[in-house]
């Protein structure tokens, strides 16, 4: 069921939602919340290394770090976004959302039509801020504001109750876009142990 | 001196201006500040330095330093990463000792691990200020300070409390106040003081205890002799300490392996903790009251609690905390150390963590939520300040 | 007292090209050598203290009031009449200080 304006300002005012900062009151929809562009970004660099490594077979040769290089911009700083860019961010507001309640996050239609695609879930009860893979599939750069406005949240509850901290997390209150620890699902090492296995490599 | 000595480090100079004079800076006072090195190398430029006698080549030698040092920590400034919840709430702090609006702070992220400085050398030295307005007419309305912090520690708000310290080197320098404690402390010995006064000296300063010492420290000042350097390191403490308390205790305890002997830079770690702990406990001995009565006369401000204390338990509850005095900001670090050195188990329960935390787990928590809530407060106040 | 290489001992060594600038006649040299000799001279007169005087070149007077005490004692109020002597002087007066070994 999407909550609605009244039920997210409820679970604000009871803090079983955290939004932080929230800048302004109408960024709550009668059906979404808007969220902001926040400081610290995540860019994919040409390094020396031929692929992004998304697998354990190459013995740690090409790590995922080192495809990737941080960046920050400040509050209301600017931030240009190439053509077919794609970049790691995350949302300016940290939230925690209540056990029982999801978010679908999508771009705000004035950015969408700017050629900016996203697509993400935030499970019940994440902490943090929310992070957010932005591709530019415009032909032309885009200079993105830090703070804007740029998505939008809506939220479901579910029936059942999860504790987003039932297991052990690889991101643990975020606060700014992280590299992908994929490699460190514990399926990859199967995976590899397969692998090694259907190729005869003994070390 | 040679002439061709002078052309040798200006060429130098040319060849570093060739890479940096087309930098911009979002700052217009750093803008300007790169504006004024480009007059004064077209200045430069225009000399014939082989009419230049000693004296006019040693002028232009203290120039070309400047610049060259402006441009290094310029160039440091341009880099994307710039921790800057950290410096907002050291500049708070700076702006409590040095309210003029004249210091512009550049970071810079080092390789070193515990390197962490504030690098003065442009600050405080008016007298080359002077000689480029003289030369070259150039005033320049601010000065460059550079914090230096370990790259791999960016973004650890437990380790960075050190930096608090390294302010207070700042902040001496500043106001001369070892300089004055130095002097004050031998007059006062070598007038003749009462035992339990003496005793508290020597206690601190240990090298004190013997005549030949103090005579010899009395005729012979130097910034880098050990009771000129003992001295700025206890002020340094007692001056972190107002805003965060015995933070700085922890970390300094461990990385110096609670060094009982003191050093020729520094006093004894088991001294540092006992200075500061004597004066959060209120238990002011001699030497604790000539810092603070001398500190007192230079700058007209007492040694006292600069942070505010707020009751949260936010971080516990994995939110950032709400902070709405810019003095609760430096109890940030306190908070974070208090939930650092709490019982890890009665912390997950609290935040509803099931699975086993380890330390790794709480390191993240704690710094990314002491980040947050100093980020979103100065977003708050900038967006609140920009509809008004 | 010399001091070895340090921003202190880089201070008075600009201090001293100031001064042989003021020695050949150079007024806006004069002018800023002209500070620092009255203030030496107002702090061994009694006038100023350790917690007044110029911050950024306290440890200039110092040193010269140390070196010289009854010189300084001795110098007018007024700068205006300081002159190529007086710079000269006190040029001599720094060039003349020994080396300070370090504890």
């Amino acid at each position: 069921m999407t909550l609605s304006k009244e039920q997210i300002l409820r679970l604000i005012k009871d803090r079983e939602l955290c939004i932080s900062p929230l800048l302004e009151e109408s960024q709550i929809g009668d059906l979404t919340i808007d969220f902001r562009l926040g400081t610290d970004f995540l860019v994919t660099i040409h390094g020396s290394n031929p692929f992004i490594d998304a697998s354990l077979n190459n013995d740690d040769k090409f790590p995922i770090k080192s495809s990737f290089q941080e960046t920050r911009r400040k509050f209301g700083e600017t931030f240009l976004f190439h053509p077919n860019q794609t970049v790691l961010a995350s949302s300016l507001e940290y939230i925690k959302l209540p056990k029982n309640v999801y978010a679908e996050l999508s771009m705000r239609s004035s950015y969408l039509r700017l050629g900016l695609t996203v697509s993400a879930i935030v499970q019940p009860g994440y902490c943090g801020c929310i992070s957010i893979e932005l591709t530019n599939v415009n032909k032309v750069p885009l200079n993105l504001t830090v703070g804007a406005a740029m998505l939008q949240a809506r939220l479901f509850s579910v029936t059942k109750d999860s504790n987003y901290f039932f297991k052990k997390r690889k991101y643990m209150c975020q606060v700014r876009p992280v590299i992908s620890a994929v490699a460190v699902d514990g399926d990859f090492r199967n995976l590899h142990k397969i692998w090694k296995k259907n190729n005869h490599i003994t070390s | 001196m040679l002439p061709k000595l002078l052309e040798l480090h200006f060429s130098q100079l040319q060849s570093e201006w060739n890479v940096s004079k087309y930098n911009s800076y979002s700052d217009a006072r750093k803008q300007e500040y790169h504006k004024n090195l480009g007059i004064i190398i077209t200045y430069l430029e225009s000399e014939d330095f082989s009419k230049l006698d000693d004296t006019q080549i040693q002028q232009r030698f203290y120039i070309i330093f400047f610049v060259f040092k402006s441009l290094e920590f310029l160039n440091h400034s341009t880099t994307a990463t710039i921790p800057f919840e950290l410096v907002y709430v050291l500049e708070l702090a700076m702006r409590d000792w040095a309210p003029e609006d004249e210091y512009l702070i550049v970071t810079s992220l080092i390789n070193g691990m515990n390197e962490f400085s504030f690098d003065n050398s442009l600050t405080f030295f008016d007298l080359v200020y002077t000689d480029i307005d003289l030369l070259c007419g150039v005033k320049f309305k601010h000065r460059l300070v550079q914090i230096n912090l370990p790259q791999s520690t960016s973004r650890d708000y437990l380790a960075n409390v050190v930096l608090y310290h390294e302010l207070g080197h700042f902040v001496e320098k500043k106001h001369a106040i070892t300089r004055v404690i130095y002097i004050e402390l031998l007059k006062a010995l070598k007038a003749g003081l009462p035992d339990a006064d003496k005793n508290d000296l020597i206690k601190y300063f240990p090298y004190l205890g013997e005549a030949a010492n103090v005579d010899f420290l009395e005729k012979s000042y130097h910034p880098h002799n050990i009771f000129a350097m003992h001295i700025s390191e206890y002020f340094c403490d007692l001056f972190a300490s107002q805003y965060i308390g015995d933070c700085s205790n922890y970390y300094l305890e461990y990385i110096t392996l609670n060094q009982p002997d003191y050093s020729s830079t520094h006093p004894s770690t088991t001294n540092r903790v006992v200075f500061i702990n004597d004066h959060l406990g209120n238990r002011d001995g001699y030497v604790l009251k000539e810092f603070k009565r001398i500190i007192k006369s230079i700058t007209k401000l007492d040694i006292e609690k600069r942070s505010k204390d707020f009751t949260s338990n936010n971080f516990e509850n994995l939110i950032p905390a709400e902070v709405t005095d810019p003095q609760q900001l430096h109890s940030l670090f306190t908070y974070g150390w208090k939930v650092w050195l709490s019982n890890w188990e009665t912390f997950a329960k609290m935040a509803g963590i099931e699975f086993k935390m380890n330390s790794f787990n709480v390191y993240e928590i704690v710094n990314n939520l002491i980040e947050k809530s100093i980020g979103n407060y100065i977003t708050t106040k900038e967006w609140n300040s920009a509809k008004a | 007292m010399l001091y070895s290489h340090n921003q202190e001992n880089e201070k008075l060594k600009l201090f001293t090209i100031f001064l042989s600038q003021a020695v050949k006649g150079d007024v806006k040299y004069a002018s800023v050598v002209n500070n620092v000799i009255l203030e030496t001279h107002q702090f061994v007169a009694g006038q100023k203290s350790l917690y007044n005087i110029n911050r950024d070149v306290i440890n200039i007077i110092i040193l010269l009031s140390t070196l010289d005490k009854q010189y300084f004692e001795e110098l007018v109020d007024n700068p205006q009449d300081y002159g190529k002597q007086t710079y000269s002087k006190v040029l001599e007066i720094i060039n003349n200080q020994p080396q300070v070994p370090i504890l």
